[in-house]
């Protein structure tokens, strides 16, 4: 499969390239700082806050001590140790929906885009129809009807979210296949799929990054949704099942207010990252979007400096 | 021609723009003046820098761009206008058509509505009669006054053009800056815009800026000519005379490189190489690398601009000024 | 004209999509959840509610899928949406029809508010880049539209309600009045919308400025643009005749399907802040296994968002001139 390696390092140019401009974006080392600290937490949970986060350690609805440090749940749970143990689950799931939706995504998008035809008529159609239909009743009435297991939560969510990608690829990918460059290729006769994986597909290396990080954000802010609803497997420590446990516990109108702080923010700061990220992307491929700082207005004014009389403005 | 006749005098514009590379110098110390009822043709290649004047005589550049010099405008510089003041000069004093103006109209708005916003902006009348100046000016470029109401993707690209022509006479304004009105339109239509802007500019007597890559073009329609090449003007005189005798190489090699339909069946010129990169300031003459006649030495300094015959002059080191014989 | 009756086409097949999910998702999910409903029903209910129930889900009828399909859109043509289990014996739509004002009311509200003042600020950012509006306003605005909404609505309903008790925290009104047009009345649903609306607000807003932005700058780069400068027209005129108008088309495009993700959220909302509305009788639904209601819902939240979308529809061929008169 020589076609796959040349693809591949077209694919690794132009990510090495992209990836020189996004070091130097603050709000992409910003996104990605979170995120690795994140997936850092979940893979020393054990070191970090070792024990089964779901065992009894104390006395319930403890505030926050040396002891434990963010109390303990109406269950007398230790609340650091569960959102610790939480980012396994809540990340876990996150990415692998995220990549789910993603193959999804880039499969039914470069199709419909390549193919063309009927076939693009109707996967538009299907696209359009998942898209209009509200996404959390959907996922709601699909959750209550399904057993309540990790997998198939994933696999709801993955239903309910796949146009969004699938919608974007697919009208950027028509714009690369109208390219000169790929009727050439299809006229000399290369195989379709030849076509796409070596022409089309690097070209949409930083909008199918793009797509990713946007379905893994989606990912996680709905799995913590479904579990807040007590849609969720109940049995496993999540973000989301945290707050469904601090919601059911009255936690807000008992005041306290550590069952449900910390694995919220957790899960805002992740979205944000992941958010953050996602945009430092599209600046990337549209660099009219970066904030001004980030154009150089620094050359500007050094530019200014070095001139000896005032100039007239433009 | 004496300084009072002259609708535009421009002296020693450069324009600079920073990029993450450098800065890009697209205009190094271009002057010319534009007299009452004149047309300047001002001709280069692509990157030469001309559209960059143009933009820069309204100062509708990108906010990084930093001008120098002066564009005087009935003896007012144009490049310390306060902002009032730039907004009446514009459109009132000077009109531009810019390259590929069939896109340079809102897509939103009716022609109808695009003539009217700019009449209402610069004089005191009111809605109704703004719109009741609409059809004669439609007239005035031959378009149908019927189709005023219509949106700009209801109409042909060439009608845009004529459209955008028509607005930009709207305000009867001292000086209407042409770039490139004919590209992207076919040949036949080429001609009729051409003489519909002449007919215009003899009935309403604007002096007209007519920038374009095509010399032919130029060269039969304007009064005074000017070659850009690498933002600045290395060659300006009367236009039947640039043409007629050439003085820099660059002016030969494009008039060498286009053929004439009852000219001599001949090999066309040919210019290699390309324009240079006008990122970091230029040692010497800009067209030395590309140039048949270099010499060693004319990479040294920059030829500036020097009389040959009355009112033709050029920035070449072929013709230097009596002083460098000496030396 | 086309373009609409093309779009009003493909809702009807969105709508039809969405009848036949809820049709297939209790006899194709594993565990049969019907059966199991039935079973636990059992006791509560007549032989002719049973059979009624039996009817809906398809449960040891001899009927063919296909037969059971028919049955079930013409039963929803006449606007049976089913008997509720949890509020039994109310029929779903009567269940439902108690709700939807409340959510009407929250939704509409919040998404104008959230809408207006989006674009505007969107408009004004894009429009005034100075350093500091850029890398202030923008990066802060993304961090709040990626909160999810919920939690932002917790958060809200601690601090401002129950630590600072400034606004009521649950609910649509103060149980003890009694419904009715008084102004005591409308005061005090007023009172209690603030917190929600303010949480969906908060997180639409970050939505619609980054969306407002982005095609505004890439409209302030086109050709019009600088004609329209050069023509000397005042920056206001620019900004909004030239710049606004043709960035919202886009942004038009997308706020069909941004209606949904609102919709979605409020929901949220409304569940954190035990208000009266649909996404409230959801959660509920949810928690009671409430089969029937839950796919009523979903099938009325769905119409809702079609709707809404038609309605976007209709204000996008008013906005662009190019579908109205191609």
């Amino acid at each position: 499969m020589t076609y796959l390696r040349r693809a591949l390092s077209v694919a690794r140019r132009s990510a090495r390239a992209a990836f020189t401009r996004l070091t130097t974006s603050k709000k992409a080392v910003f996104g990605a700082a979170v995120v690795l600290c994140f997936i850092l937490v979940g893979l020393l949970a054990p070191v970090i806050a070792p024990g089964n986060p779901l065992a009894v350690v104390g006395p319930q609805n403890l505030a926050p001590s040396a002891q434990h440090l963010l109390g303990t749940t109406g269950e007398g749970n230790d609340v650091f140790a569960q959102v610790v143990w939480g980012t396994r689950n809540s990340l876990a799931v996150g990415f692998l929906t995220g990549a789910t939706i993603a193959i999804i995504g880039v499969a039914i998008g470069l199709s419909a885009a390549f193919f063309g035809g009927w076939a693009d008529n109707v996967l538009t159609l299907l696209m359009n129809v998942f898209l209009v239909i509200p996404g959390l009743p959907l996922l709601v009435v699909m959750a209550a009807f399904l057993p309540r297991t990790t997998l198939s939560v994933s696999f709801v969510l993955a239903i309910a979210g796949w146009a969004g990608s699938a919608r974007v690829i697919r009208s950027q990918a028509l714009s690369v296949v109208k390219r000169d460059y790929v009727a050439a290729a299809t006229v000399i006769g290369e195989r379709p799929l030849r076509i796409i994986v070596m022409e089309v597909l690097p070209s949409l290396s930083s909008l199918i990054a793009s797509a990713l990080f946007g379905a893994i954000g989606y990912g996680i802010g709905s799995l913590a949704a479904l579990q807040f609803l007590g849609l969720g497997d109940l049995t496993t420590v999540s973000w989301g099942t945290i707050l469904y446990w601090a919601q059911n516990n009255s936690s807000l109108l008992q005041g306290t207010w550590w069952q449900f702080v910390p694995a919220g923010a957790c899960l805002a700061l992740t979205c944000a990252a992941i958010s953050m990220l996602n945009f430092a992307i599209d600046e990337v491929t549209n660099p009219r979007l970066r904030t001004i700082r980030e154009r150089g207005v620094r050359l500007v004014r050094r530019a200014r400096r070095a001139r000896q009389e005032e100039p007239h403005a433009a | 021609m004496l300084p009072s006749d002259a609708v535009l005098d421009v002296s020693n514009l450069s324009v600079e723009f920073p990029t993450a590379r450098g800065i890009v110098r697209a205009v190094t110390d271009v002057s010319f003046t534009i007299g009452r009822g004149e047309v300047l043709g001002l001709v280069g290649e692509s990157g030469s820098g001309k559209s960059t004047v143009a933009h820069a005589l309204v100062r509708v550049l990108q906010r990084s761009a930093r001008c120098t010099g002066s564009v005087l405008f009935r003896g007012e510089n144009v490049l310390s206008f306060p902002a009032a003041r730039l907004r009446q000069y514009r459109w009132e004093g000077v009109s531009l058509v810019m390259q590929g103006a069939m896109n340079a109209l809102n897509p939103v708005l009716t022609i109808e509505s695009q003539v009217v916003d700019v009449i209402r902006t610069h004089r005191r009348v009111s809605r109704r009669a703004a719109k009741a100046s609409v059809p004669e000016l439609l007239e005035l470029v031959g378009i149908d006054p019927a189709r005023r109401g219509a949106y700009p993707h209801e109409l042909s690209g060439g009608m845009r053009q004529r459209c955008v022509i028509a607005i930009a006479l709207a305000l009867q304004p001292d000086l209407v800056i042409m770039d490139e009105p004919t590209t992207a339109l076919d040949v036949v239509v080429q001609r009729a815009i051409m003489d519909e802007i002449e007919r215009l500019r003899e009935q309403l007597g604007f002096s007209v800026l007519l920038i374009s890559h095509d010399l032919d073009l130029v060269a039969e329609r304007a009064s005074k000519l000017a070659i850009m090449y690498a933002g600045r003007i290395v060659e300006v005189g009367p236009a039947k005379q640039v043409v007629a005798s050439p003085r820099h190489p660059y002016t030969a090699a494009l008039l060498a490189s286009t053929m004439s339909v009852d000219g001599p069946v001949d090999r066309v010129g040919e210019l290699a190489g390309r324009p240079p990169d006008l990122i970091g300031v230029q040692a010497g003459c800009a067209f030395f690398p590309r140039c048949a006649k270099a010499r060693p030495g004319h990479d040294q300094r920059v030829p500036l601009l020097r009389e040959v015959e009355p009112g033709h002059q050029v920035a070449c080191h072929l013709y230097p000024e009596k002083e460098e014989l000496l030396t | 004209m086309r373009y609409l009756s093309s779009r009003l086409g493909f809702y009807i097949v969105a709508l039809w999509g969405s009848l036949t999910i809820n049709f297939l998702l209790p006899r194709l999910a594993p565990g049969d959840p019907a059966s199991s409903l039935l079973s636990r029903m059992t006791g509560q209910l007549t032989p002719a509610q049973i059979n009624a129930i039996r009817v809906v889900y398809g449960v040891s009828t001899h009927a063919s899928l296909f037969q059971q399909y028919t049955t079930y859109l013409s039963q929803l043509a006449h606007g049976n949406l089913g008997i509720s289990t949890a509020y039994f014996p109310t029929p779903v739509a009567t269940v439902i029809k108690s709700a939807i004002l409340w959510t009407i009311l929250l939704g509409t509200v919040s998404l104008l508010i959230g809408f207006l003042l989006g674009v505007s600020l969107g408009i004004l950012v894009a429009w005034r880049r100075t350093t500091l509006v850029d890398s202030v306003v923008t990066p802060s605005t993304i961090f709040l539209a990626s909160v999810p909404y919920f939690w932002l609505a917790t958060a809200a309903v601690f601090v401002l309600g129950i630590k600072l008790n400034w606004l009521p925290v649950s609910h649509s009104y103060n149980i003890d009045l009694i419904p009715s047009f008084s102004w005591t009345f409308i005061g005090d649903v007023a009172l209690h919308a603030v917190l929600p609306a303010a949480t969906i607000i908060a997180v639409s807003v970050g939505n619609w400025l980054i969306v407002m932005r982005s095609t505004m700058i890439s409209v302030l780069s086109e050709d019009y643009i600088t004609m329209a400068t050069a023509k000397g027209l005042s920056p206001l005129r620019i900004a909004l005749n030239y710049g606004a108008r043709n960035a919202l088309l886009p942004v038009t495009t997308s706020a069909g399907i941004a209606v949904g993700f609102i919709v979605s959220g409020a929901l949220l909302t409304e569940i954190v802040f035990s208000y009266s509305g649909v996404g409230y009788l959801l959660y509920t639904a949810v928690e009671g296994l409430d089969y029937p209601l839950i796919q009523g819902l979903l099938l009325i939240i769905t119409l809702g968002v079609l709707g809404a979308n038609l309605l976007v529809d209709l204000v996008y061929v008013l906005l662009d001139p190019t579908v109205r008169r191609p």
